[in-house]
């Protein structure tokens, strides 16, 4: 009975309440809620107090008609807007023209409609009655013009902003494929997706994030091709992030991903579109926020990360269980080092063991303590040399090899055999393609290099043990994250160990749950043509032209 | 079932149930044959293995009478709430018993044949802590881990199996049925309690996600698979050391990997048998350890089993080092005690349970688990 006195609010209701109040703190939010009016002065001077006395809000005021009939207010930010369009396609038809033609027709009445119907010459116009609309606009770079006599502002998009045009990815470089990066430019990379699916079930669904950034997110996917769910899923995290500011995709992933506990990336990044295509054709979805060449795709599975675009495109199929391998080595084989030297000497052929033996004999640390040593060294020598700037890079290799190679050998502080371990161990990660992954790869390293040297080989085991069921664990929205290889689908490892030519991989991946899973007909395997029957040589004139001795 | 949400493949149960017989069995099923038929050991397998497909299809009709619930569950709804509980402890207290006996037998093999120096109660700690980590993460996880292990156990064994071939000597199974009928009868009990620690599947069948569909075919490929891993096992060690050294020694397995020599540098791959011990042992120990989680806590109408694993993990790691003074121990234990007590416990509550539902015609397998068997073509 006195529960039904008081509604209660529900939490996500309570959480929007909280985020208008902080909103409604932020800044002249009732200027920004009034409606327009008629009076271009009271427009002009509450955009004016709006904005304070911004710098870089350029304020530009003129009249059109031969009596200078009509006023209009121009308002764009210095940097974003293309200035040369502006005076083409705003200034100029609007100042030249009235006075030819539109002689004494032009009143405060009809000008509004006069230009946006028959004057104004660029292609993306709008017009909006809304204050906070326009603001918005104006912020990201459109030109707002105020119009005497209209309670409406037309707004143009020229935005044109210093980038740095589309280049060739950085962090993933191929040698085979195309050679188009994402930008900072959201725009741009949205075009760069387009281009390679001109379907217009590719749905771009955008969204704003950050109090203060207020950054375009955009929800890509081929509606048809994804799971709704899984959209439907992605868009509802990405909306309830209430963030001061979004920098980069990273600050999204993290509030995004399903478990934040791993080492482990739950969501695939790139820079490159054309994976992100694959991505979408795949049934999945792609994230692409404002100002970062960072997309995320999701969901994500492990074994992807053992891709690179390049397997698609090259017949490098043979390199995948290399890479494999490359993970079992990076992740392992310090350990093994330490395991062996220290616990399980009689695993190793005699002759070698002796050697390694006769290597250490001068040094002074147990094994587990000169592998944890070399290792360290090795991860800040590759640190420093990825932050240092360009010309000391080269430095940073000098000081890594005389300092590891010869001079902690020569002072006997390590054995020459640990060398050859840790520039193994290094060779194998830069061998796994997604540089996140080999991150979380090579964490977890130490731990093993620790089990190793506490419990030898059982270490090692239980610890591998450890790390499968943590991953089998991970899910990446709703998809198991060892997919297809636990759960096992035997029939999904073409594109896992090795990659099956396109024609046999016929369907999608089962568990992204795609509605449409056939990728393509089945039965296209390329074959010479079949055998003609004896009689038939006279038919076909290719016939006769292959009979020919 | 109302514990865990999870489900689980036919193909998963499959791997989960075999390799959970599996993984001790192995290693220590071969000496206790020998010790008791001597070179006949291998006969006894045979044998073993017509009883053992009647009891698989025992077990999983029984689970199929009751497809949504699991052991426990039933036993309460046949027997009432106060003996269908004592029933339940007393499977309970027997998986706590045998996940202890698996716990202690996983160190002694390690402190044995690889890692002399260490203390046995670090390697049962381990073993116990990676079998509650999975166990606190839940079946699925469990699942997905032996899907992808336990081929590649079984692979490796069978590498090291082919790796030894050419040191082996099949003459030495000769002369056929040395021994009495009944001897090899008697010995092949100690094999059968090993094989009835299957009745651990009555806890996952009810989170299997096409039971029906499997009932016919998952007895026959978990006894195959059992039966070709064991006669390979049982045989090959009597080939490679004959019947008497395989009695003498403790792990006559450890001694494949040990005789390969192959091309001059392939030897010494014990490295690969220490590796597929410590997976497959920790799986079986997953499957028992969230056997006896899940049983106490539906016995204690407990809402979830996680806050059960953290106890009764310290009490595993105790009741390993308690239960058998030596190593000597554990052999005359699984020798003489163990067939008494796995043949009375899992044979006789399998047969009291069966009993009871068909007097009190509770159960039907044809009823009910429709609702499952839906869900489950939209979840993996």
């Amino acid at each position: 009975m006195f529960q039904k006195l008081r509604k209660p609010f529900k939490p996500k209701d309570l959480k929007q309440r909280r985020y208008q109040e902080r909103l409604s703190m932020l800044g002249p939010s009732d200027l920004m809620k009034q409606p327009l009016t008629d009076d271009i002065e009271v427009n002009v001077g509450r955009f004016k107090e709006i904005f304070g006395n911004a710098s870089d809000l350029v304020v530009r005021e003129f009249f059109m008609g031969t009596d200078n009939d009509v006023r209009l207010v121009l308002f764009h930010i210095d940097g974003m807007v293309d200035k040369n369009a502006i005076s083409e396609y705003i200034l100029n038809p609007l100042l030249f023209r009235t006075f030819a033609d539109w002689h004494g027709k032009i009143l405060p009445t009809n000008a509004f409609q006069l230009i946006r119907d028959n004057l104004a010459t660029a292609s993306d116009l709008t017009a909006s009655d809304k204050m906070d609309e326009i603001i918005d606009l104006v912020l990201y770079g459109d030109v707002a013009v105020f119009v005497q006599g209209a309670a409406q502002v037309l707004l143009f998009d020229l935005k044109e902003w210093p980038n740095r045009g589309v280049q060739e990815p950085v962090a993933e470089s191929l040698v085979r494929g195309p050679r188009e990066g994402f930008t900072e430019t959201l725009r741009f990379n949205t075009s760069l997706i387009r281009r390679r699916i001109r379907t217009p079930r590719l749905k771009f669904d955008m969204s704003e994030v950050g109090l203060h950034t207020k950054t375009h997110i955009c929800v890509t996917y081929i509606d048809g091709l994804v799971n709704p769910a899984t959209v439907a899923e992605i868009k509802r995290r990405v909306q309830d992030i209430e963030i001061d500011g979004v920098l980069e995709s990273g600050y999204i992933e993290d509030y995004i991903k399903d478990d934040y506990r791993t080492p482990f990336v739950l969501l695939d990044r790139t820079e490159r579109p054309d994976k992100v295509c694959a991505a979408l054709l795949d049934g999945r979805a792609a994230i692409v926020v404002d100002n970062t060449p960072f997309a995320l795709i999701a969901p994500a599975v492990f074994p992807e990360f053992m891709q690179s675009t390049e397997d698609y495109y090259e017949g490098t199929e043979y390199i995948r269980p290399f890479r494999w391998l490359a993970l079992i080595m990076t992740l392992t084989l310090p350990s093994l080092y330490v395991a062996i030297t220290t616990f399980h000497q009689e695993m190793i052929p005699s002759s070698l063991a002796l050697s390694i033996a006769a290597q250490r004999e001068g040094v002074p640390f147990p094994a587990v303590v000169e592998a944890l040593i070399m290792e360290v060294i090795f991860d800040l020598l590759r640190e420093g040399g990825l932050r240092m700037p360009q010309p000391l890079g080269s430095v940073m290799g000098i000081v890594g090899a005389v300092v590891i190679g010869q001079a902690a050998v020569a002072a006997g502080i390590v054995s020459p055999f640990i060398v050859i371990i840790v520039a193994g161990t290094a060779i194998s990660s830069f061998l796994i393609p997604n540089y996140s992954s080999s991150f979380a790869i090579r964490l977890l390293r130490y731990p093993m290099l620790f089990l190793a040297g506490a419990f030898g080989l059982v270490g090692i085991f239980l610890g591998l043990m450890f790390l499968l069921l943590h991953l089998a664990s991970l899910r990446s929205f709703g998809v198991p994250y060892l997919y297809p290889l636990a759960p096992a689908v035997p029939g999904e490892w073409q594109d896992v160990f090795i990659r099956a030519p396109w024609w046999k991989m016929v369907w999608r991946p089962r568990l992204f749950r795609s509605p449409d899973r056939r990728r393509q007909p089945a039965g296209q395997q390329p074959a010479p043509p079949p055998p003609r029957a004896p009689g038939s040589q006279d038919q076909s004139p290719e016939g006769n032209e292959r009979n020919e001795p | 079932m109302s514990l865990e949400k999870g489900l689980i493949s036919t193909r998963q149960a499959a791997f989960m149930i075999t390799n959970t017989i599996m993984a001790t069995t192995v290693l220590f099923i071969p000496a206790l044959l020998a010790r008791g038929v001597g070179h006949d050991a291998w006969i006894t397998v045979a044998i073993i293995f017509i009883l053992v497909l009647p009891f698989g299809y025992a077990v999983q009709f029984l689970g199929l009478r009751f497809p949504d619930q699991n052991l426990v569950e039933y036993s309460i709804e046949l027997l009432g709430p106060w003996i269908g509980r004592g029933v339940a402890l007393i499977f309970v207290v027997f998986f706590l018993y045998l996940s202890g006996v698996v716990v202690r037998e996983f160190g002694v093999f390690l402190v044995t044949a690889v890692m002399p120096s260490t203390p046995e109660v670090v390697f049962n700690t381990l073993l116990v802590l990676l079998a509650a980590y999975g166990v606190y993460l839940g079946l699925e996880v469990i699942a997905r881990v032996t899907e992808l292990i336990f081929p590649i156990s079984l692979a490796a064994g069978l590498v090291i199996f082919l790796m030894a071939l050419p040191e082996m000597d099949f003459y030495q199974l000769q002369p056929v049925m040395a021994h009495s009928f009944p001897s090899i009868l008697r010995t092949s009990m100690v094999l059968l309690a090993f094989i009835t620690e299957g009745i651990v599947a009555l806890m996952l069948i009810p989170n299997m996600n096409k039971k029906r569909q499997a009932a016919l075919w998952l007895p026959p490929v978990v006894s195959l698979l059992l039966f070709f891993s064991l006669i390979i096992v049982v045989a090959g060690a009597i080939a490679l050391m004959g019947g008497h050294e395989t009695a003498r020694l403790v792990f006559p397995v450890y001694e494949f990997a040990k005789t390969v020599h192959l091309g001059g540098f392939i030897e010494r791959i014990e490295s690969l048998m220490v590796g597929i011990w410590v997976t497959t042992v920790g799986l079986k120990l997953m499957v028992l350890f969230y056997g006896t989680v899940t049983a106490l806590a539906e016995t204690c109408n407990l809402k979830d089993y996680r806050p059960l694993v953290l106890p009764t993990g310290v009490l595993l790691v105790a009741l390993s080092i308690l239960i058998f003074p030596d190593a000597v121990a554990i052999r005359h234990f699984l020798a003489h005690t163990w067939p008494a007590m796995s043949l009375t416990v899992s044979l006789g509550i399998l047969v009291l349970l069966w009993a009871v539902s068909l007097v009190r015609k509770k159960g039907n397998y044809r009823q009910g688990g429709e609702q499952n068997e839906r869900d489950s073509r939209t979840k993996d």
